[in-house]
């Protein structure tokens, strides 16, 4: 008895492995990576270091070391920097030129010594906007490797950094995959600077913090955790940047590694972390009291914490009017249920459900399906299959070569399939509307988990019924009740959340009503805005522009 | 992880177990009319017939099972059997298809099977899980399974055809089809017996025509119907189903009918009454009729206990239009509209007293006298509760009709044909 | 501490609101129009007002030993060996309901549904699953029924709102005809039902504010009784007392009379998967006190590891603890209310609160009440 009870607690702890990692996993990771760091040899001599960086960095045709003399001939230096992403008009005209200038007039060509050059170039010589010393080698080659310029002075230990970091780069375009009608156009991009210099000019707050992170053995990838200090709630940043500190891994090539690093429930289907191109939409995030995780060479960037129904809302809600806002959000609520549910609910009602369907419907469907060769379930699971085959296939082809798949796909061999009798008409429609609606989700991630779990649903379905559905959505349910994105309760604001904050899932707010920010969060500042903003007009004989005023003196008499 | 596997599991469990109570929708035999009879010489003798849908895309003329359905879309199989069930079992097993019964929405119910009583059939229903409680339950005088071989003439299919006769039965008012529970409730409430509403085939008015030219010359094949197509020659023209007037039951069993005439007087006394028409004499000019719509009428039943006499009050009180008149006479004033108003009151009022008297007369109390007085003192109901019936037959009831005429249709006065007299 | 979650008191009124609808829809209008024919409706009400002492008793004793549930402070006022035994007495009611409960919705299921498809197998998947909602904590099961309430109670008031056109209210009379004491006869239908308002003693330490316990308990009971009785008027307004008692499942044959043009119509199957859901939740919540229960009274440091023995006994009880349905449907009417009256929800709370004050209330308990207060 106790035995089993002791190998049943094991599994369980297996099963319920703690949310957070463990502290040390964090400290541990430090003290090994300044271990390494502790051995790595440096020397001031400059033609020693040239030559250490050569043995370190090897034999890179992109890395250029330039050594040269100041203007006085007094002091040895070198420059390092990588080719193509180093600003290098930048270093001729305002590094190389001014230390290198002979002119007797100048200060520095009388002062410059080894002992003084370094204080001296920073404050006086150079004309570059951002510099920093850097205390030894390692230091150094990272800044050199993420595109700034290391100037090395021989006899000197420290290294100045020059901020020179200059490369072709994306334009700011419209994020593709999530365009609005109405809305601003732009969208992140790759370059981690230029996204953080979008969330700075729609906040000028002096409260929003831009915290960088680094993460990634080979890659040192930056990350950015962008919020407003006096809006987030404190735990949760703290989690968050625990979290993020924990992970050790080579490397951090898109916001998804990061994603699967920190999320709660990794073995869950559903996404826990939103996504976002748009900058209108992280931006929101923030003022909502978000965290904005932002990673370098990638535009998607991650919104923590995460409710279920953010996946449900798009950005153009926001911007159209309330009514638009109402209309669309219980229409994507009934898509997601289209989504889920539709395919599984057909095969039950088919196969176990008859009744529910109208006579005369029951009648043609019954006629339609004769000949088919195959239960509705395998009907049901071979249609879904097909149309993900489809999908796939058009998805990575050219433009013009995906349309011919759809054609062939949908049009051919669905017709086809149908007056072969393999298929049931109504099975088409089913999978049809259903695949139309996953399309309608905004979140492409969401949507993708729902079509997943449309097949177990199917499977379900077919074999019991109605009731098997029902087991399969409360067993989803249970999952999606027991998950908690950085503390707060997924299901929120349906469950969990106040009246008003759950009204926000049906339906948005017009914005003079939009008060209150979600209490789920935690915000230590949940007030929005000044209550009472709605317009109220005058009465009509105060307006303005009567018609007297505007010269039509007639209006009267007609 | 393993919460993953336990759901995996479950799937599993229940997909490898779940073959139960399943069935492919193109294996059905969707029974849309189920028709008992009772047939006391046979030695099975309960006899179950079902009105199958025919596949929508299966060509018509294959396999006609059992009872061979005529031409429609619906085809008949039988079964007999020595109780209600069996038979039904053996009529269900009759078909390559597994019976399906969730779309059956008509019961009809052979005049002897209502003479043995309502019990068996209304079990069967109640017990099913595929029979619903808004089955339509109609009585067939003869044999029931005789209706299911009838043609269908505007619909596609016989059921179809019942049904839409049932609905059409609203704006008449001389039948009351009833679904399963109405019935179901008005049996079981203390002081109140059962009716159904009688379905039959008859011989099509055109009849008569018919009998005219049959001396003249050979009767003609009118091509009524495809089924009429086979038997053409001297055969009469097909029967045509119709709802005619109600079956009374006593104590389960049937005990008598009402005629189309009744059976409104029936419903104006139950204060169920619909749609209707009726024809009283012109006020003016006696030998003209003048037709008389009704839209609505209610009524109220107040029992009267006046020295141990127990007696009731029927007040009903009617609205109407004007459909047609035959004179010329101007209808549309007040005090016309007043009197034609006591003349249907009048009419209305003899119908219902003749409903009254027949239902008397079999001593079933289908109007919920009965019911009405144990809601209102239930200490006298029960002193009679036990001889109901019999006290029924005797009772003295009161009935007062107001009619009102509220519109003349979209004419003032009849058009001037004629010259002003 | 075995439970680390905590529940608002919405959230627990939900619960229990659930706990306690989720079954009484569907067999008690039969037994009560039964046992009061017209006047089940006043019956339905009268028994659920019945639930408030109950309530009032379990919250007395909650707030008297603040941070624990009825398995602890049991064992507090009764000492150690008759606490522990009322403490296992509780976790077989609990456990005994559940199989009661998971046998009503199996038998419900199989006669209405699916009757090719066995007892046991509905009987074991239920069970499975809320042992999976049990497991995964008080905080899930209350998330997932703020999900499902919604569904269930607007699906119910849908269907009474889509009958309203078969109602015939003249079968509510005559009022009161045969005297009060057919009513108190079906009251006492109701009243155990509502009686089960006894696991707030589970839940009542879990709460964020427990000062609320009461409100939130006895909004649930007069929810849940509302409903009912509004339920309990449409089942005999369509069907009158007579027919209502002998139905099995009234609601499932009132779904059946729905026909909105031929359209809305025949979607009992919807109904039956919606009351599912109900019924999942109202077994989470027993099974999870039963769970919760015996971890206590044995003091284990986690209770999830009876969850899975628990449930395999209460699955196993539900299938043989009765042979067939006239044996539940009994129990259900007869035995039930009387057995879990007089021992569960009155009895033995009634007892506790007598020995608590005879024990006299411990200085830190009448500080934390205090607080409360």
């Amino acid at each position: 008895m106790n035995a089993f009870s002791v190998l049943f607690r094991k599994l369980l702890k297996i099963v319920r492995s703690p949310v957070l990692p463990e502290k040390d996993y964090y400290h541990r990771r430090e003290r090994r990576a300044s271990r390494a760091e502790a051995v790595r040899p440096d020397s001031p001599n400059l033609d020693r270091r040239l030559q250490l960086v050569r043995e370190r960095l090897g034999e890179s045709g992109d890395l250029v070391t330039r050594a040269f003399s100041s203007g006085n001939g007094r002091v040895r230096l070198a420059l390092l920097y990588v080719d193509g992403m180093a600003d290098r008009k930048l270093l001729s005209d305002n590094v190389l030129r001014p230390i290198q200038d002979d002119n007797p007039l100048l200060r520095h060509y009388k002062e410059l010594r080894p002992d003084n050059a370094l204080q001296l170039i920073e404050e006086l010589v150079v004309n570059v906007s951002e510099t920093a010393t850097a205390p030894d080698l390692t230091q150094a080659l990272r800044r050199v490797l993420s595109g700034d310029t290391a100037l090395l002075v021989d006899g000197e230990k420290k290294i100045l950094i020059l901020g020179t970091r200059s490369w072709s780069m994306r334009a700011v375009t419209e994020p593709e995959t999530e365009s609005a009608v109405r809305g601003p156009r732009e969208g992140f991009t790759e370059t981690l600077r230029v996204n953080t210099s979008l969330l700075r000019r729609r906040i000028r707050h002096e409260k929003l913090r831009l915290e960088t992170m680094r993460a990634g053995r080979r890659t040192t990838s930056d990350i950015v955790l962008v919020y407003i200090a006096d809006l987030v709630n404190p735990q949760v940043l703290a989690e968050v940047r625990q979290r993020i500190a924990a992970i050790d891994t080579d490397a951090i090539l898109e916001s998804g590694y990061i994603e699967e690093f920190i999320e709660d429930a990794p073995w869950c289907v559903f996404p826990q972390i939103e996504h976002t191109e748009r900058v209108d939409k992280a931006s929101a995030a923030i003022l909502e009291g978000r965290i904005i995780i932002l990673t370098d060479n990638t535009p998607i960037a991650l919104i923590v914490p995460t409710f279920f129904f953010q996946f449900l809302q798009a950005a153009e809600d926001y911007y159209e009017r309330p009514f638009i806002g109402i209309a669309l959000r219980m229409l994507r609520l009934i898509v997601m249920n289209v989504a889920l549910i539709l395919p599984a609910a057909y095969v039950a009602i088919i196969t176990f459900h008859q009744e529910m369907l109208p006579t005369p419907l029951l009648l043609s469907i019954a006629a339609a399906r004769e000949g088919v060769p195959m239960p509705a379930v395998a009907e049901a699971l071979l249609m879904e299959a097909t149309f993900e085959v489809l999908r796939e296939a058009g998805v990575r082809l050219p433009k013009t070569v995906g349309q011919a798949v759809s054609i062939v796909g949908g049009l051919v061999v669905g017709d086809a399939a149908i007056r072969a009798g393999l298929v049931s008409p109504s099975m088409v429609i089913v999978v049809a509307t259903t695949a139309i609606a996953t399309f309608a989700i905004p979140a492409f991630n969401a949507a993708i988990s729902l079509r997943l779990l449309r097949f177990p649903l199917i499977i379900l379905a077919g074999a019991m019924g109605l009731y098997g559905v029902m087991f399969g959505l409360l067993t989803i349910l249970i999952q999606l009740a027991g998950l908690q994105s950085f503390g707060v309760p997924y299901l929120t604001p349906l469950a969990h959340g106040t009246a008003l904050d759950a009204m926000k899932t049906f339906a948005r707010p017009p914005w003079w009503l939009a008060l209150w920010r979600p209490k789920a969060l935690g915000t230590p500042d949940r007030r929005r805005q000044a209550g009472n903003m709605r317009f109220r007009p005058a009465p009509p004989e105060e307006r303005e522009l009567t018609h007297e005023e505007t010269g039509d003196k007639d209006a009267g008499k007609r | 992880m393993s919460k993953y596997l336990l759901l995996f599991l479950a799937a599993g469990l229940l997909s490898l177990t779940g073959c139960w109570s399943r069935a492919e929708i193109d294996k059905l035999a969707i029974v849309r009319c189920l028709a008992v009879d009772y047939l006391p010489q046979a030695s099975e003798p309960y006899l179950v017939t079902l009105s199958v849908a025919r596949p929508a895309a299966r060509p018509a003329g294959d396999g006609g099972g059992g009872g061979g359905g005529g031409g429609g879309a619906a085809l008949t199989f039988s079964g007999t059997g020595t109780t209600l069930d069996l038979a039904l079992q053996n009529a269900a097993l009759s078909m390559p298809r597994h019976a399906y019964f969730t779309h059956n929405e008509v019961v009809l119910i052979g005049e002897e099977a209502a003479r043995r009583g309502l019990q068996e059939t209304i079990d069967l229903v109640l017990r099913f899980h595929q029979l619903r409680l808004t089955n339509f339950l109609l009585l067939v005088p003869g044999i029931a399974h005789d209706v299911l071989l009838a043609d269908s003439r505007l619909e596609a299919a016989l059921p179809q055809e019942i049904l839409g006769l049932l609905e059409q039965d609203r704006l008449s008012s001389e039948g009351d089809p009833l679904e399963i529970y109405h019935v179901l409730r008005q049996s079981v409430t203390e002081g109140q017996e059962a009716h159904l509403a009688v379905l039959q085939l008859v011989p099509p008015p055109e009849q008569a025509l018919q009998e005219i030219a049959a001396e003249k010359q050979p009767a003609a094949d009118r091509g009524d119907g495809a089924g009429a197509g086979q038997q053409a020659g001297a055969a009469p023209p097909p029967e045509v189903l119709s709802i005619d007037g109600t079956a009374v039951f006593r104590d389960e069993k049937l005990a008598g009918f009402l005629t189309r005439r009744e059976t409104r007087g029936y419903l104006l006394l139950a204060g169920r009454v619909r749609r209707g028409e009726v024809s009283i004499p012109d006020p003016l000019v006696p030998d003209k009729s003048v037709n008389i719509g009704i839209l609505r009428g209610k009524s109220k039943i107040t029992p009267r206990l006046e020295a141990g006499r127990l007696s009731f009050l029927v007040e009903a009180e009617l609205e109407g239009d004007i459909l047609s008149q035959e004179s010329q006479t101007n209808l549309s004033t007040t005090e016309m509209l007043e009197r034609l108003g006591a003349g249907k009151a009048d009419a209305l009022k003899k119908e219902m007293e003749q409903t009254l008297r027949s239902l008397q007369e079999m001593g079933a109390d289908i109007v919920g006298f009965g019911t009405v007085l144990r809601r209102r003192n239930p200490q006298a109901f029960r002193a009679l509760a036990g001889r109901w019936p019999q006290v029924f037959s005797t009772l003295q009831v009161e009935i007062r009709v107001k009619a009102h005429i509220r519109r003349t249709g979209l004419l003032s006065r009849p058009a001037p044909l004629l010259p002003q007299q | 501490m075995l439970e680390k979650g905590r529940i608002s008191p919405r959230q627990a009124g939900e619960l229990l609101f659930m706990t306690i609808f989720a079954t009484v829809i569907l067999f008690v209008p039969s037994i009560m129009a039964e046992k009061a024919g017209h006047d089940a409706w006043l019956a339905a009400f009268a028994g659920a007002l019945a639930g408030l002492p109950t309530l009032a008793l379990v919250v007395r004793l909650g707030r008297r030993h603040p941070g624990q549930t009825i398995f602890q402070y049991s064992e507090t006022i009764l000492g150690r060996l008759f606490g522990k035994l009322a403490g296992l007495a509780y976790v077989w009611f609990f456990l005994h309901w559940g199989a009661v409960v998971v046998r009503e919705y199996g038998d419900f299921l199989t006669a209405a549904f699916m009757p090719a498809t066995p007892l046991s197998m509905f009987n074991f998947t239920l069970v499975l699953l809320a042992a999976w909602a049990v497991v995964a904590g008080l905080e899930t099961i209350a998330r997932m029924n703020e999900f499902l309430i919604f569904l269930v109670v607007s699906s119910l008031l849908a269907i009474l709102a889509l009958s309203v056109a078969n109602w015939d209210t003249a079968f509510l009379q005559p009022v009161l005809a045969e005297g009060f004491g057919p009513v108190l006869r079906g009251a006492l239908v109701s009243a155990g039902w509502h009686a089960e308002i006894v696991t707030m003693a589970v839940l009542l330490p879990y709460l964020t504010r427990p000062q609320r316990a009461f409100a939130s308990g006895a909004a649930a009971v007069l929810a849940s009784g509302f409903i009912l009785t509004l339920g309990v008027v449409a089942a005999l307004s369509v069907f009158g007392p007579d027919l209502v008692a002998v139905f099995k499942f009234a609601l499932h044959y009132f779904v059946h009379t729905i026909d909105i043009a031929d359209f809305l119509t025949r979607f009992e199957a919807v109904v039956m998967a919606i009351w599912v859901a109900g019924v999942f939740i109202k077994t989470s919540v027993i099974y999870y006190c039963a769970a919760l229960g015996l971890g206590q009274v044995l003091g284990l440091a986690e209770y999830r590891p009876v969850v899975l023995p628990l449930g395999v006994v209460m699955a196993t009880l539900s299938v043989t603890l009765f042979a067939n349905v006239s044996e539940l449907s009994f129990f259900l009417s007869n035995v039930w209310p009387a057995y879990s009256i007089t021992l569960f929800t009155l009895g033995l709370p009634l007892l506790l609160l007598a020995g608590s004050y005879v024990r006299g209330r411990p200085e830190d308990n009448k500080q934390a009440e205090n607080l409360n207060e």
